[in-house]
């Protein structure tokens, strides 16, 4: 399990594969209102869609480089 | 005329030479994908400007062309030689189009039949396709110009070889394909920005397994390896090199290339020069008062000695940049050669390869302004009396398509411009009849010439019958005019010739502006310059020493009876009538003519530029010098004037 929900923050860690979009979607539609993605190493880009999206706040940067330097700036992380 | 237009005629123009150099690359190698896109990009570019004009037409034809890139670039249609084919073609009407708006405002009633006609071939090897959203993605261009201005990529522009615009299939993820995983793949990734054609949907409304956004990136590595990552999804991807036009852009913020360059008027930069001279001249003033002032007072003399040297420093180093500013490339000049060549060799019915090299050369622009002429006529020579038609050539065991090579180069402070082709070459001994039969020279003198020597005949006035008329400059026909214009520029000519196998020019041009040493005179209403190497004397005489010889008035210099002339009668005004006459003496009619004028000036260093527009028409009239002043001097030619 690496999509988990705990006091309203979504917490993305490791390889975070295509099937936990949905997950993923429903978490962010159910009210979550942050996403921690310290601990995440791959988003895949139906999970990357879904931020584009719904936009929450960021309650912690990816350590792992690609994510961090790459995928934050283009989705306007930290605004 | 209308700003838009004259810019676009400037600029238009410009992309048809940059179209042309992209072709020229792709027919040695269709595949080089940074020629394709060069050529892509101009070709869209054009079609964007002329969609502002009267051109319909043109839209259409370079639409179809554009399309048929995008489709070799995805690799979808590799181009061919006949696509390369109709592309020149395409390239060479919207040429003589941006001509026909400069000249007549309108295209000709037939533009809509050439457009048609031109884009069938474009059309074949597979049709348009726009299934979906995809491909009619990957046909448009305007992508790269988008991602250049996107926020995500400023200041990573400059470091970047290569951008990708990777449109990944609405159902990729269900192949088991992560857009972000092959991205993250890319080497020498700077930057990606994560974007959708429109407004993203509602999270209620979206569907987490369709894939519904792109992904844009530019990367340092070059394109080759950027494509190589992307080699499993080859249909939902563009790639484009960024070259240093795209970094400009970027800077400048503005959708033109050119943005960081300037045009500034001919005029301008013509006085700027003299203004430059001017200081020189009063420099020398500085160094005579200078030096009288040492004379009195040594710590004040040298003092302003030290400020002399200072100035004169500067001064050197503006001169410097003065001359290094009117440095122009001679592509735009020259754009229109392989186009002017194409189209003689197929109204001779001539199969001729036409090869530019070394036209990105750099000269003065009087040069510049000057070569186009004499070098098309060495052109029209080649392929109308060097290359020999198809079957001659055969029938001589040669291949049946000639070739005509032009190249330029700098060489020190001279430019080097060769005229090569493998035609029949010059009989010296037909050279030599055809002299005689005219009259041009004596039997004697004939039959003493080397081959060599016979051969440079051709440059004699009343030489060329098959007169081509020079259809800009309007004077004078044939390879005399060619020698003429080449010496008006200081330069020389040289011809190597072996019957059979070819003939080759070379010219030499000196790389510099050219001053001319000027004389100007009061006559009628005006100051004119008059060009001292057309002067032969000075004279001032009293009204006692002209005398009557029927209508006219003569004088006598040096036991010749001179007949004299009033300049600003020549010109159209009223005489001088009577009191001290001032002469000034000309021989190059052959024969001594003084010209009465209202009084001498100054003699002065000048950059004398070829007239233009109505001035061109007037005879007599042989160029223009700007003063310091900004204001124009016409300098005359005598020749003219007199003939």
């Amino acid at each position: 399990m690496t999509v988990q929900v705990a006091n309203g923050v979504v917490r993305l860690a490791g390889h975070c594969p295509v099937e936990e979009a949905e997950m993923l979607l429903t978490a962010l539609a159910d009210g979550a209102r942050a996403i921690d993605l310290t601990d995440a190493t791959r988003l895949h880009f139906a999970l990357v869609q879904i931020l584009a999206i719904a936009r929450p706040a960021i309650a912690g940067l990816p350590d792992e480089p690609f994510l961090r330097d790459m995928l934050m700036p283009a989705l306007r992380y930290p605004d | 005329m209308d700003e838009l237009l004259q810019q676009f005629l400037i600029e238009g123009r410009e992309l048809v030479a940059d179209a042309h150099a992209a072709l020229a690359l792709l027919r040695r190698e269709p595949r080089d994908m940074s020629a394709l896109d060069a050529l892509f990009r101009a070709t869209h570019t054009l079609k964007g400007s002329v969609a502002l004009f009267d051109m319909e037409p043109a839209e259409q034809l370079l639409h179809a062309a554009e399309n048929r890139l995008a489709r070799a670039r995805t690799d979808e249609v590799p181009l061919d030689m006949p696509s390369c084919d109709a592309l020149v073609a395409t390239i060479d009407q919207t040429d003589r189009w941006i001509d026909a708006l400069a000249a007549n405002g309108v295209l000709a009633p037939e533009a809509a039949r050439i457009a048609v006609q031109l884009s069938e071939p474009l059309a074949m090897g597979g049709e348009e396709a726009e299934p979906d959203g995809k491909t009619s993605a990957s046909t448009d261009p305007r992508w790269l110009d988008a991602l250049r201005l996107r926020p995500e990529f400023s200041g990573q522009l400059e470091g970047a070889a290569t951008a990708f615009r990777y449109r990944p299939d609405a159902d990729c993820f269900f192949r088991g394909e992560d857009p972000l995983a092959v991205v993250a793949a890319v080497p020498a990734l700077a930057a990606i920005a994560i974007g959708r054609d429109g407004e993203w949907p509602a999270l209620a409304a979206h569907d987490p397994f369709r894939c519904i956004a792109w992904i844009e990136g530019i990367s340092g590595a070059d394109a080759d390896a950027v494509r190589a990552v992307f080699r499993l999804v080859p249909d939902q991807v563009e790639i484009a090199a960024l070259d240093a036009r795209d970094t400009s852009i970027a800077i400048g913020g503005e959708g033109d290339a050119k943005a960081a360059s300037l045009r500034v008027d001919a005029n301008k930069l013509d006085r700027l020069a003299r203004q430059s001279g001017e200081l020189t001249v009063a420099l020398h003033g500085l160094h005579g008062l200078a030096a009288g002032v040492e004379r009195l007072d040594r710590a004040l003399g040298a003092e302003l000695r030290r400020v002399e040297a200072a100035i004169a420093q500067a001064n050197t180093a503006l001169r410097a940049s003065v001359t290094d500013i009117r440095l122009v490339s001679l592509s735009p000049v020259l754009r229109r050669l392989p186009r002017l060549a194409r189209e003689l060799a197929t109204s001779l019915g001539k199969d001729i390869d036409f090869s530019l090299a070394g036209d990105d050369s750099q000269v003065d622009k009087q040069i510049a302004d000057s070569i186009f002429e004499p070098l098309l006529h060495l052109v029209r020579n080649a392929i109308d009396h060097g290359v020999e038609d198809p079957a001659g050539r055969v029938a001589a065991g040669k291949p049946p398509r000639g070739s005509v090579a032009l190249s330029l180069a700098v060489e020190g402070d001279r430019l080097a411009v060769t005229l090569r082709d493998d035609g029949r070459g010059i009989d010296a001994e037909r050279i030599r009849a055809s002299a005689l039969g005219k009259g041009l020279v004596e039997e004697a003198e004939a039959a003493a010439l080397s081959d060599a020597q016979a051969q440079r005949l051709i440059f004699l006035p009343g030489f060329s019958t098959a007169a081509v008329v020079s259809t800009v400059s309007g004077r004078g026909v044939g390879m005399h005019a060619v020698l003429a214009a080449v010496e008006r520029l200081q330069g020389t000519i040289d011809l190597d010739s072996a019957p059979g196998r070819g003939t080759s020019f070379r010219i030499s041009l000196p790389l510099a502006a050219i001053t001319t040493r000027l004389l100007t005179v009061r006559a009628g209403d005006g100051v004119y310059g008059l060009r001292l190497d057309q002067i032969a004397e000075t004279l001032r005489l009293e009204a006692a020493d002209l005398y009557t010889v029927g209508a006219g008035q003569a004088c006598v210099v040096r036991d010749r009876t001179v007949p004299v002339l009033d300049l600003g009668a020549l010109l159209g005004f009223a005489g001088e009538g009577e009191g001290t006459a001032r002469l000034v003496v000309t021989e190059v009619t052959g024969e001594p003519i003084a010209l009465r004028v209202k009084a001498l000036g100054e003699r002065l260093d000048a950059l004398v530029r070829e007239p233009s527009g109505l001035l061109a028409r007037l005879s007599g009239i042989g160029g223009t010098s700007v003063q310091g002043d900004g204001s124009v001097l016409l300098v005359l030619d005598l020749m003219e004037l007199l003939a």
